[in-house]
């Protein structure tokens, strides 16, 4: 979406128009839903957050400034959220324990799976603002200087999160890892 | 060699086009928040006018105005309330009023 267009839908939607709104939701559901997919590793999770997240920014919308894109500000929000949900689910735990058991098993018979899998363990294993580093930036959804602001942390921290977790994830595919950033 | 796109895929692929129903469920999540926030926001008009209302005679007591002093000035509160309610009668109708009560009514 070109930035004057969601300008102005971002104005019409500050003054109530829910249509706005709407067609911004469909603009930037993907990167969003994206995001989340891949920092939760659970789909109905991460859809569930992002309509969560949309939900609020359509509260706070007076707050969006409009120095970057929409996107940016609703992952903001959504990472908050995903956040806060992780601390407050206790159950998470025993289901993503079950789920691994299930999958050991599943894994032997498809190659692609075992490399979810691989690559699903070395995330859990992160900190929370490498792997969300890692969610907006591996699928170039995102540049640094956007992830940058998405998780409030300095540039130089986030390619630092970044190159680490990506050796992190490498090592969990048996890859090895490289040396240049970017 | 696997290179970061393909993680990215492995890690959670992203909706290849735009969901009308997920759009639809942050519609309806956002017209259920607001619900609750006006709620919210009546709960603690209601609260603080009650609150008001009952510090109002303590107070009025501990500046020395007893029952035979404040009689006029209750009559006249009186008075206007009773003013402000056919008001609203007159204006809204007795429906809104009468739904209410009988809403509170069915919770009791």
């Amino acid at each position: 979406m070109e930035r004057e267009e969601e300008a102005r839908l971002v104005k019409l939607a500050r003054r109530g128009d829910a249509r706005a709104y709407g067609q911004l939701v469909d603009a930037h559901q993907s990167a969003v839903r994206a995001f989340l997919r891949r920092l939760s590793g659970d789909a109905a999770d991460a859809d569930d957050i992002s309509q969560e997240a949309f939900a609020r920014t359509w509260e706070v919308l007076r707050r969006y400034d409009g120095r970057s894109s929409l996107r940016t500000f609703v992952c903001g929000v959504a990472f908050h959220y995903w956040r806060r949900a992780r601390r407050s689910n206790r159950r998470r735990r025993a289901r993503d324990e079950a789920y691994s058991e299930l999958s050991d098993r599943e894994s032997q018979s498809d190659p692609r799976l075992a490399q979810k899998l691989a690559l699903r363990r070395a995330m859990e294993e992160l900190p929370e603002d490498q792997r969300a580093a890692l969610a907006l930036c591996l699928g170039q959804d995102f540049t640094h200087a956007e992830a940058a602001e998405v998780l409030n942390l300095p540039l130089g921290t986030l390619k630092s999160h970044i190159t680490r977790g990506r050796a992190r994830l490498r090592a969990a595919l048996g890859a090895p890892a490289e040396t240049n950033d970017d | 060699m696997i290179d970061d796109r393909e993680m990215a895929e492995l890690l959670g692929e992203a909706p290849r086009s735009a969901d009308p129903s997920f759009r639809f469920d942050v519609m309806a999540r956002m017209s259920v928040r607001a619900r609750r926030r006006a709620s919210l926001d009546r709960a603690v008009k209601q609260v603080a006018t009650f609150t008001l209302l009952g510090f109002s005679v303590p107070i009025a007591q501990a500046l020395g105005f007893t029952w035979a002093d404040a009689q006029p000035i209750a009559l006249a509160a009186g008075v206007v309330a009773l003013a402000y309610l056919v008001a609203a009668l007159t204006i809204q109708g007795p429906k809104p009023l009468l739904a209410r009560s009988r809403a509170i009514l069915r919770a009791v």
